[in-house]
């Protein structure tokens, strides 16, 4: 009879993440989104930041309707041939409009900042990741739950206010007219959302500390940004590479995406017209700046609390 | 436990490893933005612009503001040290203020040393002795005020830092385009008009237009350190006396 | 020296002390109530650290909100596990201690006295990140014992120790106690009872009970006390002589035959009448104690009626 080898006299201490059945569910990360937006959408905060977001696009709306006060009164007034009086280019004050950042970019802070250094500072994640979830599925169940509430705080009042301007001039012929604008109310609000969350989740995870983590994605985001405008006017710089310089950070890569994406760069009325950005180099950056702020949130989750004394 | 013992408890804790490093980073801001001005082919009087507003002014001098003055209350709450400090002998208002001159001080030596820096890079030994020693003494009186109204955020506020990045950030750049008066309510428009600096990227602004339409009156030098004075004085009396009588519990516990 | 006066808090619509009214005296008070009973809220309102909704609450005969000449008087232990984490151990005591309005020529000497009185002294260097539960916990009381305080209040003093810790922390708070004022709270009765005899009961926010565990425990006599009396193998010949005395409700045999519960009303008459009636029938008795007696039952009898 062969002898049946026990286990080694000393025991392994290695450590290892949890390594049991995972058939909780098939979207094991959902669980982690869903928990997530939940607690967000708890906060009155969010409420009040969503709020100041919607405001841009009733802004839209309003300007939509200083249009057709405009038409109506040259009807009125009978000219003829009949004259397109429309102060508001539709798609430029779309593009100009989807430029304020700044709601979007309160928003990202407010949801995305704590998303992982607050379970840092409360050493959560090690119960995180001792249930049958994987570290992937942590870090992606956060990154969907930032994104998809940067997503649709952007796509709610957007829609709406298309809603409005559709009604507005005859849906049909709106329809027909601004038919790429229902794309562009898919897809915009998506450069924001990937963006955001992508290297919110890595310097969340850097931190302990969710303010901390938050001042430096602001640090990072206002001050490489100011970088790029002043650099696109420097003399070395060749006149054709200029728009696209200005618009090589993260507040860049999400206007600059958005304007080639609309296809205009919003300018209004009487302004002088700006040249857009290159595509390539935007996205090249931006796909950059995500898999960065993925890797260092990949980096630095871990399910063992290390202390340095 | 005197005035100076807190000031210099604060300065000591800023000087942990911890700190040092965003501290570092946040010096860099303005000399690194000269350095890349200079290769790209600015003058050095538009790359000492540049910087100083862009790096300095707009960059390093909020986010210092907004890390440790926004952090005055909201971090010993919602780092649950609070109570260790308001069931001590010491009166409220001391510790307040004594973390407020702390900020101060941290955000004072950054700025300044950046801005030196900033200058030695960009003129090198010629560097325009009455230029810097205004930028220093207009710098300074940014890092008081915009501490004292962080630090009155912070009194009122969990997260503080999200106001304030929202007010430094885009209020007070946005509130420049607007016509007429309306930029008086902001601090940066006092402390541009103090130690004004050529914008390199107006340029290319769409706004452009806009500021050429609505050129604005100067305001003159003693309008504008008498209002970053009484904006200094109020915040900081609304602020002392807030943290004077309101309760401030551990972050989780004042649900 | 600590007194209130009908005092409520609310937390908006959340009620975290209702209307209570007492007067706390020198030595230990055990400060007892399930989670959630307004244990903390109260140890807030003597702190200083929330005003009452309506009420009054004074200390040394003052408001104790932000009041400097209180603090000097009083020692606080926070139940959060909350430091400056960069700081070593030795730093934030000296902090703490400084604060305390100690003068500076004593801080070292003091700072090293507490930290060795709660076993830390070796561990002086080491970052408050890096120390256990339980270090984080001596750190704490040292805090709030090392300016030598009239008033101590420990707000779940013995969490996160192990049980030697417990044991030591026990024996020094009950040396501390000797001249001065302790308030413990705890929702763990029994460490609360090997430190002291009196307690304050809170319950959903009220005072159920303030006093001695043994008045308190005589004045709810109404409700019936069990006694185990552990006899041989007469166990049954035992329960047939006690059922006949007037002072015995009730009489139950475990299985064994040998262990007893018996009910009655009147405790004091029973334990005479048990000693007559084991001497004069000669049944051995190997030991006898009311289960009753303990804070838990105290606890568990007015808490859930």
């Amino acid at each position: 009879m062969s002898a049946v080898p026990g286990p080694p006299p000393i025991a392994d201490l290695t450590y290892r993440n949890y390594d049991g059945p995972k058939a909780l569910r098939p979207l094991r990360w959902w669980t982690i989104t869903r928990s997530f937006i939940r607690t967000a959408l708890r906060k009155k905060p969010f409420w009040v930041i969503f709020a100041l977001s919607a405001m841009q696009w009733m802004m839209f709306a309003l300007l939509v309707f200083i249009n057709s006060q405009a038409q109506m009164l040259a009807e009125q007034a009978g000219a003829e041939p009949p004259r397109n009086v429309r102060l508001f280019d539709i798609v430029d004050t779309f593009a100009n409009i989807s430029d304020i950042w700044i709601w979007t970019f309160a928003l990202a802070l407010y949801v995305g900042a704590g998303a992982i250094a607050a379970d840092n500072r409360a050493n959560a994640i090690q119960v995180y990741l001792s249930k049958p979830i994987t570290r992937s599925d942590y870090i992606l169940g956060k990154w969907a739950g930032m994104a998809i509430l940067i997503y649709a705080a952007q796509f709610v009042p957007m829609l709406f206010a298309m809603l409005y301007a559709a009604l507005d001039a005859g849906f049909a012929e709106f329809m027909r007219e601004h038919s790429r604008l229902l794309l562009d109310v898919l897809v915009v609000p998506a450069f924001a959302a990937v963006v955001h969350a992508s290297l919110l989740i890595g310097i969340s995870a850097m931190n302990k500390t969710p303010a901390i983590a938050g001042i430096i994605y602001t640090g990072i985001f206002i001050v490489w940004s100011a970088l790029c405008q002043a650099l696109a006017a420097a003399p070395a710089i060749a006149e054709n590479a200029r728009p696209t310089i200005q618009f090589l950070n993260p507040r860049g890569v999400i206007s600059g995406l958005t304007f080639n994406f609309v296809g205009s760069r919003g300018t209004g009325p009487r302004f002088r017209e700006l040249p857009l950005p290159d595509w390539g180099p935007l996205l090249a950056l931006g796909l950059v700046l995500c898999v960065v702020g993925l890797a260092l949130a990949i980096w630095r989750v871990r399910a063992v609390e290390v202390v340095k004394g | 436990m005197s005035l100076p013992e807190i000031v210099l408890w604060y300065l000591k804790d800023s000087l942990t490893s911890r700190r040092l490093l965003p501290a570092a980073l946040l010096l860099a801001i303005g000399p690194a933005f000269a350095l890349l001005f200079i290769t790209f082919g600015f003058e050095p009087t538009e790359a000492y612009d540049g910087s100083v507003q862009l790096g300095i002014f707009s960059g390093s001098l909020l986010l210092l503001t907004i890390a440790h003055a926004g952090g005055i209350v909201t971090n010993e709450v919602t780092g649950r040290t609070i109570s260790f400090l308001l069931t001590r002998p010491v009166p409220r208002w001391k510790l307040f203020l004594g973390k407020w001159i702390g900020a101060v001080t941290v955000t004072v030596l950054i700025s300044l040393g950046s801005c030196i820096l900033t200058a030695v890079i960009c003129y090198g030994a010629d560097v325009p002795a009455n230029m810097l020693r205004r930028d220093l003494l207009v710098l300074t009186a940014g890092a008081i005020t915009y501490s004292s109204l962080f630090a009155l955020l912070s009194t009122l506020s969990k997260r503080p830092w999200i106001i304030a990045a929202v007010f430094a950030f885009f209020w007070e750049s946005w509130v420049a385009y607007v016509p007429g008066d309306f930029r008086r309510l902001s601090v940066m428009t006092y402390l541009k008009q103090l130690s004004p600096h050529a914008d390199l990227t107006q340029t290319e602004s769409a706004f452009a237009p806009l500021q050429e339409a609505f050129q604005a009156t100067p305001i003159d030098p003693m309008t504008c350190w008498n209002t970053l004075a009484v904006l200094t004085l109020v915040s900081l009396v609304i602020a002392v006396a807030i943290f004077s009588s309101a309760e401030f519990l551990p972050a989780e516990e004042s649900a | 020296m600590i007194e209130l006066e009908r005092a409520s808090r609310w937390y908006g619509q959340v009620i975290g002390v209702n209307d209570v009214s007492v007067s706390i005296g020198p030595g230990i008070t055990g400060l007892l109530g399930e989670n959630g009973a307004g244990k903390s809220t109260l140890i807030k309102l003597i702190t200083g650290q929330l005003k009452p909704t309506t009420g009054a609450v004074r200390v040394f005969g003052e408001n104790p909100f932000a009041n400097t000449e209180v603090f000097r008087r009083l020692g606080y232990c926070p139940e959060t596990d909350s430091f400056y984490e960069s700081m070593t151990c030795e730093e934030f005591l000296r902090l703490m201690v400084r604060m305390a309005g100690i003068p500076k020529s004593e801080v070292a000497s003091i700072t090293e006295r507490n930290l060795s009185r709660v076993g830390m002294l070796e561990h002086r260097r080491r970052k408050l990140a890096a120390c256990s539960k339980g270090m984080r916990q001596r750190i704490k009381i040292a805090q709030a014992i090392a300016h030598e305080p009239e008033l101590l209040i420990l707000d779940e003093p013995m969490n996160g120790l192990d049980p030697l810790g417990r044991k030591e922390m026990g024996d020094l708070l009950s040396e501390l106690g000797q001249d001065r004022t302790i308030i413990v709270s705890s929702h763990i009765l029994y460490e609360v009872e090997a430190l002291t005899r009196r307690i304050l009961l809170l319950h959903r926010g009220r005072l159920l009970a303030y006093g001695d565990v043994r008045q308190i425990r005589d004045l709810i006599d109404r409700h019936p006390h069990k006694v185990l009396v552990e006899t041989t193998d007469r166990g049954r010949e035992l329960a047939t002589k006690l059922i006949e005395l007037a002072s015995v409700l009730s009489v139950r045999i475990e299985e064994d035959g040998k262990r007893l519960i018996v009910e009655t009303a009147k405790p004091d008459e029973f334990y005479t009448n048990l000693a007559q009636t084991v001497l004069a029938h000669q049944i051995p008795v190997r030991t006898f104690y009311s289960q009753d007696n303990n804070l838990e039952a105290v606890f568990r009898y007015l808490v859930k009626g």
